[in-house]
């Protein structure tokens, strides 16, 4: 898993945020955030992270968790944790 | 340069206009805001002088004569008293008394004079229904007739009643054969307001109007305490000078209020030997000073008592205790005398119904009859 | 001074006025030391206290954000925060128990909301969410900006001084939200209290059908009360050019409780969500089961301590808590159920609907009780001894005045229409489609009514007002 693409990257994210969200017409874009929608509470939110985690073997900190913005910024994230640990 | 200054003074120019235009603003919202309070000159209003009397046919007409048969008369030494007013349910002699009912002043008659504030008085209920027409129906039923004037005026205070009576000795023909004084919580509430024992009550608000009429002989700039803006602040800035000296002082406003009250008392004491007639003074309940068990309005009205003159409470129940301890001769604590009626009796702190009446009116004579066998 | 009082509003114009006149770039400045003026109106001692932790906060950031190290970092915020929380429990815990020799100190106004302001501002440094401000001036203005001092609500320092400096004020969106927030106040919240207080005041003392009026009254009266100093205090930020984030989303149309939480006192579940659920949460993550309910739990519990340290306060924690985990432990389960038969969604709705609310008026019950005694002899008695319903209910006309509580049970009814179906909105979208000459009648017209709303209810202020429920956090 160490040379995944930005649009891999999307894609699979795409398959957790349906399951987790239980969305399957769910569109991920960049700049999507979690007031747009429908379900993603703080509830879920952690469940994502943790799906995302489990998928990619990948560990995040409150700290980064917290500075998230949007999609974009957890697939950047998740992208420099395979990066920097391949 | 020259732009900067002129910049400069059109900016200030500018605050000045809003400044004004503001200070305009103010006193046109303080003018409307005294407007507001002022309408309010029913002490009770109307919607409750309903609910307690249910559907007789006079509150109307009570509360209509209300307004009108308030007007004060400037009198020497006590203040003021209402003028003379010819109504159905209120009716005013030339003298400034209230008309009684069961009350009979032939020439040999046993007469009673009642002294007290707006109790007596008896606001929030007809002529046939106060105090003094109550008590003399006691007496009636006894099968006896008396002669009862009631000299009962609104926020007269335990001092003003004794330079009434000492008036009415003076120039009436027929003294009385006994004098009683209903009253007590008003004292204290004179103290309370002025900071001082001793006075009436708006004295400082008189003193104020009184010196500034005198000193209008200079030119100066005082008509601008006239505003509705300066009356309004100062206003605010007196209730919260009461506020606050009765929350650090209640005990000694209470003292001096019965101490002063106590020594009127050696006064009248005096009078009663010097033209032989014999006297009785009862301290009037409150909503606070008794244990009345209160109906949910009256809890509400004893709320907004508290709000609107926090720190009375306490000065209120301590002066009772402080003058039963002293027990001065002919001295009547009946402030219990509502303790176990469940009824609603009371409108406001101290005015009670027409049935608030009748039942002071009974212990009156109980207590008067159990006194002189 | 407080907000609804005739001193303050009007003053209010004066302030305003000069603001405009005021030069942008002093705009923060005026903001800091007009706040101030009004804070220690309050109290000295307490604007003292207030600037102290300012000033502490603001010299934590700088230490926080420029550290060499990240463990330099981390310890300085430890202090920080330590001390910030410390500083809360303080005044918390003084409130409900008088110390020795202090007696019973008074709680600083606001030190609720303030105290989370500069948490919420260490925190989002030491994260690297946001740089450390450069400009105290500026961080200052967001933590006193007086608007939100009294009861909120809890903006963040970033998302204000991201609005600074205040090039553009909003009169003609400030002053209705305002003049809508002071109605409410005086003519629902304040209609609605006496009933309500009446029942909390003599709860042993009454049966069935009071008690089930005051259940129903209690909630209705908090919601009006805090919406309207939500609506003063962003109405007022509109005034000053500053956008404030909302608190309130129609809370009682939730159909499930972790939806209500997400329509109720939003700044403040938003700012315990972020800083306490989070990292909570991220922490249990592994945790199963276990770990949610404990995140969930200990979220819920600061929430209902952060309102006061007492039984009533903890019961509510609690009884929320509990529906809060029922909640997301079943989320998964209904949604599938509610799926595979589409026809009991409708009633399956409606049904959650009624059951969120009457949990959360259970909640709410052991919040305002005066003890938990009291509480329970509310909820175990309300539905007995109901038969003398017209003696127990004219006995709470009586202690509310019967006109003041229908007149606030129809004001609830038309705000409750009004914020379902937004006049306003409808009137926003419509306006351009009409011709100019009435857009303008209307605009003239909105704005003498606002005008003369804002100088009645001015003159109408103050006197026998009922406090704001939210101003003693």
């Amino acid at each position: 898993m160490s040379d995944v693409s930005r649009t891999e990257m999307m894609e699979t994210l795409t398959g957790i945020f349906r399951e987790v969200l239980d969305n399957p017409s769910l569109v991920l874009r960049d700049d999507l955030t979690a007031a747009e929608v429908n379900n993603w509470d703080s509830l879920n939110h952690i469940d994502l992270i943790v799906a995302v985690e489990r998928r990619f073997k990948v560990r995040f900190t409150t700290r980064e968790v917290s500075s998230l913005k949007n999609v974009g910024e957890l697939a950047g994230l998740t992208l420099k944790k395979l990066a920097a640990h391949p | 340069m020259a732009t900067r200054v002129l910049k400069l003074a059109s900016t200030f120019g500018l605050l000045v206009t809003i400044i004004l235009l503001w200070l305009v603003y103010v006193e046109i919202a303080s003018f409307a805001r005294i407007w507001l309070a002022s309408r309010q000159i029913e002490v009770i209003p109307r919607s409750r002088l309903q609910t307690i009397y249910k559907s007789q046919d006079w509150v109307n007409t009570l509360a209509d004569e209300w307004g009108p048969s308030n007007q004060l008369n400037y009198q020497a030494f006590v203040g003021w008293r209402r003028k003379p007013f010819e109504g159905r349910a209120i009716r005013i002699d030339q003298d400034g008394l209230r008309r009684t009912f069961h009350s009979h002043c032939d020439a040999d008659a046993y007469t009673i004079w009642m002294f007290g504030g707006s109790t007596v008085w008896s606001t929030g209920s007809p002529d046939w229904l106060t105090l003094p027409s109550l008590l003399g129906q006691q007496y009636e039923q006894a099968g006896r007739k008396v002669c009862i004037r009631n000299y009962g005026e609104k926020a007269w205070v335990n001092t003003q009643e004794l330079i009434k009576l000492i008036l009415e000795l003076k120039h009436t023909e027929k003294k009385p054969d006994l004098v009683i004084f209903y009253d007590g919580p008003a004292d204290v509430y004179e103290t309370y307001q002025s900071g001082r024992a001793g006075v009436h009550e708006n004295f400082d608000e008189i003193k104020r109007l009184y010196e500034e009429h005198v000193s209008e002989t200079n030119g100066n700039f005082r008509y601008l305490l006239k505003t509705n803006t300066a009356r309004l602040f100062m206003e605010q800035r007196f209730m919260n000078l009461v506020g606050e000296r009765a929350s650090k002082d209640a005990d000694s406003i209470a003292q001096q209020a019965v101490r002063c009250y106590v020594e009127n008392l050696k006064v009248v004491d005096v009078l009663a030997r010097a033209y032989g007639f014999d006297y009785a003074v009862f301290w009037e309940p409150t909503i606070d000073n008794g244990h009345k068990p209160l109906t949910p309005d009256e809890e509400t009205r004893r709320q907004r008592a508290h709000e609107q003159t926090p720190g009375l409470e306490k000065a209120d129940r301590t002066a009772r205790a402080c003058v039963d301890s002293i027990s001065p001769p002919h001295f009547f604590d009946i402030a219990d005398v509502f303790d176990q009626v469940t009824d609603p009796i009371y409108f406001d702190w101290g005015h009670v119904s027409a049935e608030g009446n009748r039942i002071v009116a009974e212990r009156m004579y109980r207590t008067l009859q159990q006194a002189r066998p | 001074m407080t907000f609804i009082s005739f001193e303050f509003l009007v003053g209010l114009p004066l302030a305003v006025a000069l603001y405009q006149l005021c030069p942008v770039r002093m705009r923060v400045l005026f903001l800091v030391l007009l706040s101030y003026a009004f804070y220690c109106s309050w109290s000295m001692k307490a604007a003292v206290a207030l600037a102290a932790t300012t000033i502490l906060t603001f010299v934590a950031g700088k230490l926080i954000g420029h550290s060499g190290s990240k463990h330099r970092a981390g310890i300085t915020s430890l202090v920080a925060v330590v001390i910030l929380s410390g500083y809360l429990i303080f005044f918390k815990i003084v409130a409900v128990t008088p110390i020795p020799r202090l007696g019973r100190l008074i709680m600083p106004l606001g030190v609720s909301y303030y105290t989370f302001k500069l948490l919420s501002y260490v925190i989002d440094v030491y994260w690297g969410t946001i740089e450390p401000r450069p400009s105290f001036l500026s961080f200052a203005a967001s933590i006193v900006f007086f608007p939100q001092i009294v009861a909120g609500p809890i903006q963040r320092p970033a998302d204000f001084i991201r609005q600074l400096p205040p090039i553009q004020t909003r009169l003609s969106q400030g002053t209705p939200r305002l003049v809508w927030g002071i109605a409410k106040k005086i003519f629902i919240a304040d209609k609605l209290a006496p009933a309500v207080i009446y029942v909390f005041g003599h709860t042993k003392g009454l049966h069935g059908s009071e008690l089930l009026a005051g259940f129903y009254l209690f909630p209705l009266q908090l919601y009006v009360d805090f919406s309207a100093l939500t609506d003063i205090a962003i109405g007022m930020g509109l005034l000053f050019g500053i956008e404030g984030p909302e608190n309130f989303n129609r809370p009682f149309t939730a159909s499930s409780i972790s939806e209500f939480w997400r329509r109720w006192h939003m700044s403040l579940t938003r700012w315990l969500t972020d800083y306490v659920f989070i990292p909570l949460r991220m922490a249990t993550r592994t945790g199963g089961t276990a770990g949610l309910a404990f995140s969930i739990t200990v979220n819920m519990m600061a929430i209902a301590l952060w309102h006061g340290l007492t039984w009533g306060c903890v019961m509510f924690g609690l009884v929320n808590a509990g529906c809060l985990v029922v909640d997301a432990l079943t989320a998964r389960g209904r949604t599938r159920f509610f799926k595979a038969h589409p026809r009991l969604d409708g009633p399956g709705s409606w049904l959650g609907w009624l059951l969120t609310f009457h949990l959360v008026f259970i909640g709410l019950v052991f919040f305002r009780a005066q003890t938990l005694s009291d509480a329970a002899w509310l909820l175990s008695h309300s539905l007995r001894g109901l038969s003398p319903v017209r003696s127990g209910l004219s006995h709470l006309m009586a202690a509310a005045g019967a006109h003041s509580l229908t007149q606030g049970l129809v004001g609830y009814v038309a705000l409750e229409l009004a914020e379902r179906y937004r006049p306003d909105n409808w009137w926003r979208r419509v306006e351009s489609a009409l011709p100019l000459w009435v857009q303008w009648s209307v605009r003239v017209a909105m704005t003498v009514v606002v005008a003369i709303g804002l100088f009645a209810l001015t003159v109408r202020s103050g006197g026998q007002q009922m406090p704001f429920l939210y101003q003693v956090f």
